[in-house]
């Protein structure tokens, strides 16, 4: 089955081993590109191929060797959105469409686990195993938040709301995180206690 | 570690394969494999010379070898202080 966007669509795959992989992707005409080749062990290996245009015959491809560690990478796309973002391992690539190209690279602090877009305020959360980073769709990290192993994160209003393995739970108040004009480094927001 | 995570898909996946890991070295889920762990982060922990690196948030990263009866998998740890947050481990075949 495909899924569709903008005029593209979407094919996944999955490989038994990256040689499959690797021929498979040799013949995607319009070019690809090869995701966490510098991984420490590769485990799985997944396709998107992406056919161009309606018409669906340029096919450019996209390979992805993953660690494993139980989780199956996962690609986020956005309508009238030229990038696709792959989160997988411990990182989040953005692909340009237009060029082909990786377009940006963010390393996580802990494996990735999941998408939230926030499309109204043009960001990604990407959470992973142990926080959170608000990505804009350009690559640029606007704010993070590392605390313990994340069991559930939700949006509601202004408010993310996280839950924790072995902590109690919290909240963070969004607009003020996004308001923030230091520093990356100074914009990590405080963490407010969740009250019942 | 032991396949008994909760919460998440994420987290019940990552345990379930990690505990894997430690079968296919010959570590399963009872009282002489949790009190070697034990034993075994207690040892990282107090190691200075295994730290791989020091994130951002001032969290460190540590990497040891847990050897078993049928073979070997690096645990790449982190640590918040002498808190352990999380791991990854690496080997004991797919």
């Amino acid at each position: 089955m495909n899924i569709a966007f903008a005029e593209h669509t979407i094919e996944l795959h999955t490989w038994e081993n990256k040689g499959q992989m690797v021929n498979f992707l040799a013949q995607c005409e319009a070019g690809n590109l090869l995701l966490g080749e510098n991984s420490e062990q590769e485990r799985q290996f997944h396709t998107a191929v992406i056919r161009l245009g309606t018409a669906g015959l340029a096919q450019f491809g996209i390979g992805i060797c993953s660690q494993g560690h139980g989780l199956t990478p996962t690609v986020l796309l956005r309508p009238n959105e030229s990038k696709l973002l792959f989160g997988f391992n411990s990182e989040v690539v953005g692909i340009d469409l237009v060029s082909k190209q990786i377009a940006f690279t963010l390393p996580l602090d802990a494996l990735f686990h999941a998408f939230l877009p926030l499309d109204d305020q043009n960001l990604v959360l990407v959470v992973h195993e142990i926080g959170t980073v608000a990505l804009t769709w350009q690559g640029e990290a606007v704010w993070q938040f590392d605390e313990d192993i994340i069991t559930n994160v939700t949006l509601e209003k202004d408010r993310l709301y996280f839950e924790f393995m072995d902590s109690s739970p919290i909240y963070l108040n969004f607009a003020d995180m996004v308001t923030k004009t230091n520093a990356f480094a100074e914009r990590r927001p405080a963490k407010v206690a969740l009250v019942a | 570690m032991l396949g008994k995570a909760t919460g998440s898909l994420q987290n019940i996946q990552r345990s379930q394969d990690m505990l894997r890991n430690l079968q296919r070295i010959g570590f399963y889920d009872d009282s002489d494999t949790r009190a070697l762990l034990e034993d075994h982060f207690t040892q990282t922990l107090n190691n200075s010379t295994n730290i791989l690196k020091i994130q951002d948030d001032g969290r460190i990263v540590r990497e040891a070898l847990l050897m078993g009866p049928l073979g070997g998998v690096k645990i790449e740890t982190i640590w918040d202080g002498d808190r352990l947050i999380t791991m990854k481990l690496f080997g004991g075949g797919r």
